[in-house]
């Protein structure tokens, strides 16, 4: 931002974005006045621990509860991807590599399948085709081996009490999970906006972009 | 007799429940093709030129991703590695050879529970030979157990005596090697264990024993369980030994228990790193379909079979040390032995079918299965934790064998065939 000529700016991320966001605000370089997450780190240190094992902790409101019980299947049923990218990059690297099928398929089984529903056949065939002609299976996932596991969704793995410059967040309903509203205050400090849109799922900008803008104004009013 | 049982039987439940009974003619062509099914058939394998040529070709386009960016295995099989045994794999690698070694053996194909099961099977010309069942895991397959076929069939001529002669049987479990694939779920450990008894049955066996590693681990500590007639006991190299509140603590990933000895301390930090080096394992338990990379890619394939983890390193490092292997005057595993595995694999396309055993089986590794048939255990000193005998103790009640061997890994009994045949023979010694 600072080459481009920039001197004040924001920054928006979602899934890897979000925790390079996270970093960036930590970092709080001058010229940075803000960020919008779309997919917070919001679990709380107790209850992170017991995702992907058993039941929900007693205590849980609502929204907490079903925000936990979405993660809780995620960590149990559809993470190992992750885990794999995250201990053998190299390994998973040679099959998504060398076949279309297998790199399509690795990148289509994201969250059980979700993104099928809300993105077109010819949207997820441009990105897979896009990792494909790159050739950066493999290179995309050493950022997993990077990151060693630290949990995205967790607050504490994300630093987010570390964060003084202002976040902005929007929960999309097709997330991985609905991140509560108190979960997200007790994360972030100087929360400066905080909204449940309409419609919207991991890949909310490609899926609606206009929702998507519609938030990004909105979030960042207050900084103009 | 047997069919006639099932055909009383049958017509007692339509009986029953109020159904028409079975004309006699349709019965007895049931009862033909059910015999049809059931019967021993001879099998020699035998790989297409076209199917071997398609494979060079498709190692030869290999799309290769970039150099890992660390200089060890910490991100999985380095890009030099691979790119080496692509190389030979796609120029001076002879299939052949291993497919003219296993068709030296009789081999048979059989229908048990619906499925094609294809099995070696030698017996003994000593007398009074002791029916042996091999149940192989993964990534391994039927050729790990081939250099254990002479010794333990013909004793006198590898070091052993008359009396410890073996029969023996071993099979490919569905979905692995030339077996059949099974087409809906169900079949786990414990349905291979029932279906390893029905073909011991059907090869006239009335007494009989089980040995299994790594996945043949889980399915003979099942057939353990089952304690069908007939089987005597079982050995196992991968013993599931780890107490009921131990192996929470460590699926858990807390710390070790208070209280362990210095033998179940070292178990325990032994399998803390084990459940480290099997993401491999989360991935194939939840999603095995999604891996199409390893059926489309024989370089993708064969980096997934290669990197499962021995105590030494990960992969396994018997089997590294065997890339750089290619011959041995001692009987070491070589690279042509580990490419014989991957090939079979490959040509069977059962990358995918062999990871669904790992969807299919919600039960611990490690724990303790209640087995209380007598079981002997050979402890190999490269395995995934070196089971305490005091664990082992508790574990197996009925302990009839519990050593120490000197050498070996995971893969026992394809890197060390002579010790390997040497605790099969003492292991079940009591029991001639």
């Amino acid at each position: 931002m600072q080459r481009l000529g920039y001197p004040r700016y924001v920054a928006q991320g979602g899934d890897w974005g979000a925790v390079v966001s996270h970093a960036l605000a930590r970092q709080a370089p001058a010229g940075l006045l803000g960020v919008h997450i779309s997919l917070p780190a919001t679990v709380p240190a107790e209850v992170g621990g017991l995702l992907g094992s058993g039941a929900a902790p007693a205590g849980l409101s609502d929204p907490e509860r079903a925000a936990f019980e979405s993660l809780n299947t995620f960590y149990k049923k559809n993470r190992a991807y992750s885990v794999l990218m995250a201990t053998r990059p190299q390994l998973i690297g040679y099959g998504l590599t060398d076949s279309p099928a297998g790199l399509a398929a690795w990148m289509s089984d994201y969250n059980n399948g979700e993104p099928e529903r809300l993105l077109s056949r010819d949207q997820l065939l441009d990105d897979i085709s896009l990792y494909w002609l790159t050739n950066t299976a493999a290179s995309s996932a050493r950022l997993y081996w990077e990151n060693s596991g630290r949990g995205l969704v967790v607050a504490a793995a994300q630093k987010t009490a570390e964060i003084s410059l202002p976040v902005a967040v929007t929960v999309f309903p097709d997330e991985i999970y609905q991140a509560p509203e108190s979960w997200t205050r007790r994360a972030y400090p100087s929360l400066i906006y905080f909204h449940a849109a309409e419609n919207g799922g991991h890949f909310a900008a490609w899926e609606q972009p206009q929702t998507f803008a519609t938030e990004l104004r909105a979030a960042f009013r207050s900084l103009r | 007799m047997k069919y006639l049982t099932y055909g009383m039987v049958g017509a007692l439940l339509s009986v029953a429940l109020a159904l028409p009974i079975r004309p006699a003619a349709a019965q007895a062509a049931k009862t033909t093709q059910a015999t049809a099914a059931e019967a021993i058939r001879p099998f020699t394998a035998r790989a297409s030129d076209a199917d071997l040529q398609n494979l060079r070709t498709r190692i030869r386009a290999t799309k290769w991703p970039e150099k890992e960016t660390v200089t060890d295995n910490s991100q999985g099989v380095p890009l030099a590695t691979m790119q080496q045994l692509a190389q030979y794999w796609a120029t001076g690698y002879d299939w052949r050879k291993a497919e003219a070694r296993l068709n030296s053996f009789p081999q048979f194909m059989t229908t048990i529970d619906g499925l094609d099961i294809h099995f070696i099977h030698v017996r003994s010309k000593q007398p009074n030979a002791l029916p042996l069942l091999i149940s192989h895991g993964w990534p391994g397959s039927i050729l790990e157990q081939l250099k254990l076929i002479e010794p333990l069939t013909n004793p006198t001529k590898h070091g052993g005596k008359t009396g410890d002669a073996f029969d023996v049987v071993i099979p490919s479990m569905p979905g692995y090697g030339f077996s059949g694939k099974p087409t809906g779920p169900g079949w786990g450990p414990e349905r291979m264990g029932r279906a390893w008894d029905t073909l011991m049955k059907r090869l006239g066996y009335t007494r009989y024993v089980a040995q299994g590693g790594d996945w043949g681990a889980f399915v003979v500590d099942q057939m353990g369980l089952q304690a069908p007639a007939g089987l005597l006991a079982i050995h196992t190299n991968m013993p599931a030994t780890v107490p009921a509140a131990v192996d929470r603590a460590l699926v858990a990933g807390a710390p070790a228990p208070a209280g362990l000895s210095a033998d179940e301390l070292r178990a325990y930090q032994q399998l803390q790193r084990t459940f480290k080096q099997v993401d491999y394992a989360r991935l194939m338990g939840s999603r095995p379909q999604t891996l199409y990379g390893i059926a489309d890619s024989p370089v993708g394939l064969a980096a997934w079979l290669l990197d499962h983890n021995d105590a030494d390193a990960q992969p396994a490092a018997a089997v590294a040390a065997a890339l750089n292997r290619t011959t041995s005057a001692t009987g070491e595993l070589t690279r042509d032995e580990v490419l014989d595995n991957i090939t079979l694999y490959w040509l069977t396309n059962t990358g995918v079918s062999a990871s669904r055993l790992y969807w299919e089986y919600k039960g611990g590794f490690f724990n303790t299965k209640g087995v209380t048939i007598p079981v002997a255990v050979s402890v190999f000193p490269g395995e995934q934790y070196e089971a305490p005998r005091s664990w082992t103790e508790r574990a197996y009640p009925k302990l009839i064998y519990y050593h120490r061997a000197a050498k070996g890994g995971h893969f026992a009994a394809w890197e060390q065939p002579t010790i390997f045949t040497q605790e099969l023979r003492a292991a079940f010694a009591s029991l001639r």
